[in-house]
């Protein structure tokens, strides 16, 4: 529990619930250190994903488009709604 | 087969058929692993736990929202069951196990954590992409990046398995019918049933007897009409009275189950098939005789709404740039029909 807590964390005593703090708070900042050294920095010249197979935030946004619809443009927000015939057996 | 999800009516003894499978499958020489959604998991020591955290804190955060002790977050409803699924997606990558069964609990528990795994990489793709992106005022973007990385990971890897997984449905003999509606809206998620467990049925029902009785010809029916409607495999368990069931006895009337499962192939690809009909196609989408569908769309994706469960996809290339025409159920499928759109699609006659 000596270490920082991150940022955003409202500094709650959680201990004694089973919650290590210190551990996620050490975490949190590696996990920060090691994105902003080895992500950011090159990421941000990259401008098609398709091009940067090796770049871990390139592939994250092509794991999406490959497994999730696209995006929804803002003026079709609502779904319509199908009539559908009566059901038939042939 | 790698991952068996195991799930039927309440109170029929799916825990004991699981765990009956569990162990015809050790007893196989099977490296097997289980999981039940009834016990939680632990989440604390999830590392999924730990990036749902970082996530949802930096973006409350960056938002300008009250921030929040980690502690909420335990409550939050799904969260326990997307831990899970990642727990259960660890599991299958992980060479050292052959089978993995994750107990689902009842029917409706099931639908539930399949409609969630289905729909929430779909909302944490919008998190990022979308307009609350821009908004995002964080010191430390890449820590958000890299722990949405990783849970989002876990979610599409939990998501996948269980559309290559085998399923097996539990009940009692007169549950025949919700059986059978059930495994028809599980095909909304692409999860095929691969067999189907009678449990607690009468010794006398399990005779072969000529003179059969009322409800042991009833019995019958129902297996037939499983057969009928999905072609598999039917195992009936005698009903134990006294003292609970014997996970080995169950083993050992299941083995031959087991043997089955254990060859069966991967799922592979969606159930549902486009063809083209002349200029014209047909979306045929499984499901059951009598579902109660209503189907809607947006742009190019479709929600397709079972009996109250949701499934929303999006549609294959060539239906993008069509228009819907019609359609409804047609015996145990939705069929629907696509048209091209001449706004989209120039007409080859031109």
């Amino acid at each position: 529990m000596s270490e920082k807590p991150p940022w955003w964390f409202s500094g709650e005593d959680s201990a004694g619930k089973g919650f290590d703090l210190g551990g996620l708070a050490s975490g949190a900042q590696q996990m920060i250190e090691w994105a902003r050294d080895s992500l950011l920095t090159n990421h941000q010249s990259h401008t098609d994903p398709a091009e940067h197979q090796q770049c871990v935030l390139c592939r994250a946004m092509q794991l999406f488009q490959q497994s999730t619809p696209e995006p929804i443009p803002a003026d079709e927000v609502v779904f319509e709604w199908i009539d559908l015939d009566p059901p038939t057996d042939r | 087969m790698e991952l068996l999800l195991v799930s039927g009516v309440g109170g029929s003894g799916v825990s004991s058929v699981a765990r009956g499978l569990a162990r015809g499958f050790r007893d196989a020489g099977l490296s097997t692993a289980e999981v039940n959604s009834a016990v939680s998991a632990p989440i604390e020591s999830s590392s999924l736990w730990s990036d749902a955290v970082d996530t949802f804190g930096v973006w409350l955060q960056g938002l300008g929202a009250a921030s929040m002790a980690a502690d909420e977050l335990v409550g939050l409803a799904g969260l326990n069951e997307l831990i899970t699924g990642g727990l259960v997606a660890d599991a299958v990558a992980n060479p050292n196990i052959d089978v993995v069964i994750w107990d689902m609990g009842s029917t409706r528990e099931a639908l539930r954590i399949l409609q969630l795994l289905d729909t929430v990489p779909m909302l944490l793709d919008r998190l990022l992409t979308g307009p609350a992106a821009a908004q995002l005022s964080a010191p430390e973007p890449a820590a958000l990046i890299a722990a949405w990385y990783r849970l989002v990971n876990h979610v599409v890897a939990a998501r996948d398995d269980i559309r290559a997984a085998t399923c097996v449905l539990v009940g009692e003999t007169r549950d025949v019918p919700e059986l059978v509606s059930v495994a028809g809206v599980l095909r909304l998620y692409d999860c095929v049933t691969s067999a189907v467990v009678l449990n607690k049925v009468k010794e006398t029902h399990l005779a072969t007897s000529k003179k059969q009785s009322k409800s042991s010809r009833q019995s019958g029916q129902e297996a037939a009409l499983i057969d009928q409607e999905f072609g598999v495999p039917v195992v009936r368990l005698p009903f134990r009275d006294t003292r609970g069931p014997k996970v080995s006895k169950t083993a050992v009337r299941l083995r031959p189950l087991c043997k089955l499962l254990k060859d069966l192939p991967r799922n592979s690809g969606p159930v549902w098939s486009v063809s083209a009909v002349k200029k014209d196609y047909t979306f045929t989408f499984p499901l059951y005789r009598g579902a109660d569908i209503r189907v809607g769309r947006r742009g190019d994706s479709l929600l397709l709404v079972c009996d109250g469960q949701r499934r929303q996809l999006e549609l294959p290339a060539v239906l993008k740039r069509c228009l819907i025409t019609g359609g409804g159920m047609n015996g145990a499928s939705l069929v629907l029909r696509f048209a091209p759109d001449p706004k989209v699609w120039r007409d080859s006659r031109e």
